[in-house]
């Protein structure tokens, strides 16, 4: 049985499970993960996934890389993640995978954010559907 | 698939809750107005798609990742006076 995430991940209480309903966009069989902060990199989090070995993300977290995110989105995305408790729910937050491409720049997928709810143990992905973020914003370019 | 024929104006009802009207047609353009429950997502196919394939890119690279910006931060120690 999964053990819901209770409280923020840190590098003292290095991994818990989350569990994904839905599953990632185009992704939905990935459902269960584990989520650990990675003790080198302070502030990141790995999301393993339980269901398909060797699936797993380095997630940021949306609001360091980009602090007026919520208030640049449209006013229907700002809704939709609203309802799902972020900005108002505290242990509710939005986080982005990373990638990084041949020539060293390193994106973050801004269209398509999670919102981890750690008090729950869940989440779920959402694609913004009008707020112009794509899903490869460099945030580290060679 | 189920092909109907609209003209600016006409609705069409989809399961009782989702209402859709066809706003205008401009040449190739055709805009739509849809109403329906806030739990039902309604977003382009493309972005689906684009977050799908950025899903599977970001699958595999967190050595890669990690890796990149343990460098990024060490330069920057580096440089910091």
């Amino acid at each position: 049985m999964l053990q819901p995430v209770q409280e923020p991940i840190t590098s003292e209480s290095p991994q818990r499970t989350i569990m994904f309903p839905n599953g990632l966009v185009g992704c939905p069989e990935w459902r269960r993960f584990t989520v650990e902060a990675p003790a080198e990199l302070p502030g990141l989090l790995l999301l393993r996934s339980l269901d398909e070995p060797g699936i797993e993300f380095v997630l940021a977290p949306v609001l360091e890389l980009v602090p007026d995110f919520l208030d640049q989105l449209a006013p229907a995305d700002r809704a939709a993640l609203a309802a799902l408790g972020v900005g108002t729910v505290p242990d509710v937050q939005l986080w982005t995978t990373l990638s990084v491409y041949d020539d060293g720049t390193v994106t973050a997928n801004l269209l398509g954010p999670l919102v981890l709810d750690f008090s729950r143990g869940c989440g779920t992905q959402v694609v913004l559907a009008d707020s112009g973020w794509g899903t490869r914003h460099p945030i580290v370019v060679e | 698939m189920l092909v109907l024929t609209r003209r600016p104006g006409e609705v069409l009802l989809i399961g009782g809750e989702i209402r859709l009207t066809v706003l205008a047609v401009d040449g190739d353009r055709v805009k739509l107005g849809i109403e329906a429950p806030r739990s039902i997502s309604i977003v382009r196919a493309e972005l689906v798609e684009a977050v799908s394939e950025a899903n599977r890119q970001a699958a595999h690279a967190p050595a890669r990742v990690l890796e990149r910006l343990r460098r990024t931060l060490t330069v920057r120690s580096v440089e910091s006076p």
